[in-house]
């Protein structure tokens, strides 16, 4: 009763909408260079930025592989964000089950949050060298206190009769713990370590514009030195598609596996 | 279907006698303040006597903010009285456990479990056997017409069935009291009729002690062994009424006992105490 007509149509649809609204895109892109909206040396056109990848993926660009680049990319968003969880999760989860712990932490949480990560960026370069290490240190900087934020607030929203109801039927504190607070504070959990890692992979550009010899950002970084926007192009829409995968990822095993969320 | 199934280790005592004369639970001088010491403080209960024998089915009627939540929950340990003390045998209330089970007036089931994982819970904290554990859940979940629906999640079902396997949860565990708040109220009343007579069943079978929290009065005069009426503002027991019909022998027809005189003036009695409490 709750769904919207039949599945598959609903698929068709979406995905229909979808291929019309990125047909339309390009078509607007290529228009804007073929019609001289904007000068031909300031925006590559669709077929330039296919070339480019071409080129690209055969060639590599400046002594680094495509494959290099994004995996180098990948790698840092990734381990920044396995860091921040590893972390983050146990320490939302004490949080939430200790008062001590959560005024001890909840400040310290809450200071880091709205904090550009960027401005880390420089003294974690001075003191962890400009190599992966400040990268990664950065993204899980970045990723940590959303996590751990997302955790305490998953933790406090669980319905209190259901902690009572496991009480009475006789759970332990730890059996309570596993059987009922993590799987019902799991959907939330789970929505925070999402947006953790888009933060996370919107940081790494950055720390790779500021200091590197590989990755998507750099290589963006070091085209638009040179003035060539098919490759900066190019960058931007890998990056694009590199989040949209890593979020589709997330979002299926979220999917696949916390089938009760939002369902009472 | 469900009552030819043959129960492991339950003892297949008959129905209790009425009356008996020690109290099982007990409610002394019970009285909840919320936010005592505060400029808000409420007196929720004000100092309450309350006895009950073991097999009874004690129905708790009155208006909203009479304190009959507050003082179910005293018993079931989710709330420490300001003053006095609530004992089950003699042994004080200290807080939440298995020989209490409750059903609340939302199902409050664990959606990441199935039907069977929910029926199940009690036994397998508890660490009972596997196949006592699996004896439970198939004769509870058959007694509540849930068996074939075992492997669903709760989601999956009606409100009437969430309610119905919360029931079967808190009955898996066999615990001595069941405590009930208002676990109809949410059902349409065929569906609440037929609870009714499943409850009443369950308990006839079992011989188990009951507190059973309602807003209708006809339900508590139906269901109970006794019915106490409160009082709001602040919550006492105005009075308590025996009632004959839950122990009635005999094939039980539920629209003959609620068409008859007796069950209509009792039920009249109970509801004048009740208007004439809230009419002032």
């Amino acid at each position: 009763m709750s769904g919207q007509g039949d599945p598959s149509g609903e698929r068709w649809m979406r995905l229909g909408l979808g291929t019309l609204s990125v047909a339309i895109g390009l078509a607007a892109w290529q228009a804007l260079g073929s019609f001289h909206l904007i000068p031909s040396g300031l925006l590559a056109s669709p077929e330039e930025v296919w070339a480019a990848l071409i080129d690209i993926s055969r060639h590599g660009y400046r002594g680094t592989s495509l494959g290099q680049d994004i995996g180098a990319t990948l790698f840092r968003a990734l381990a920044g964000f396995v860091i921040a969880t590893v972390i983050g999760v146990p320490l939302g989860l004490w949080m939430g089950m200790s008062r001590l712990t959560a005024a001890a932490a909840d400040w310290l949480v809450q200071f880091l949050r709205p904090l550009p990560p960027l401005s880390f960026l420089v003294l974690l370069t001075l003191w962890l060298g400009t190599g992966d290490l400040a990268k990664v240190g950065l993204l899980a900087l970045t990723a940590f206190p959303i996590i751990t934020s997302a955790t305490y607030a998953a933790v406090g929203s669980v319905p209190q009769q259901k902690i009572l109801a496991a009480q009475s039927l006789g759970a332990s504190s730890g059996q309570i713990f596993r059987h009922v607070l993590l799987p019902a504070a799991l959907p939330m959990i789970s929505t925070g370590l999402r947006i953790a890692l888009a933060a996370a992979f919107s940081t790494v550009v950055a720390a790779e514009l500021m200091a590197g010899s590989d990755g998507l950002g750099w290589m963006i970084f070091s085209a638009s030195q040179f003035l060539r926007n098919d490759i900066i192009l190019l960058g931007i829409i890998l990056l694009g598609l590199l989040g949209m995968g890593l979020n589709s990822l997330l979002l299926g095993l979220d999917r696949g596996l916390i089938h009760w969320r939002g369902r009472d | 279907m469900p009552d030819h199934l043959v129960i492991p280790a339950v003892s297949g005592e008959a129905a209790p006698l009425a009356g008996a004369a020690s109290d099982f639970v007990r409610f002394d001088q019970v009285s909840v303040t919320y936010g005592a010491g505060t400029p808000q403080a409420t007196l929720a209960l004000t100092p309450t006597d309350l006895g009950f024998a073991r097999g009874d089915f004690v129905c708790i009627v009155g208006p909203s903010g009479c304190g009959k939540t507050t003082l179910m929950q005293t018993l079931a340990g989710f709330l420490k009285p300001t003053g006095g003390a609530v004992s089950v045998g003699d042994v004080p209330v200290t807080g939440p456990g298995p020989d209490r089970g409750v059903v609340f007036q939302h199902a409050a089931l664990f959606p990441w479990k199935t039907v069977a994982g929910n029926a199940g819970f009690g036994p397998a904290m508890r660490g009972l056997p596997r196949a006592e554990r699996r004896a439970r859940v198939e004769y509870w979940l058959n007694s509540v017409g849930l068996w074939e629906f075992r492997n669903r999640y709760p989601y999956q079902l009606s409100g009437g069935m969430q309610q119905r396997l919360a029931i079967a949860r808190a009955l898996a565990n066999e615990p001595d009291i069941l405590l009930m708040d208002e676990p109809f109220g949410a059902l349409d009343a065929l569906t609440r009729e037929k609870m009714q007579e499943e409850l009443h069943a369950v308990w006839k079978r079992r011989g188990m002690t009951v507190l059973f929290i309602t807003h209708s009065v006809d339900e508590a005069v139906y269901l109970g062994t006794e019915v106490v009426v409160m009082s709001q503002r602040p919550g006492c027991i105005l009075q308590r009424i025996p009632a004959p019909f839950a122990r009635l022998a005999g094939e039980r027809d539920i629209r003959r006992i609620k068409a008859g005189s007796d069950f209509v003036s009792l039920r009249e009695r109970v509801l004048s105490l009740i208007w004439g409490e809230g009419g002032g």
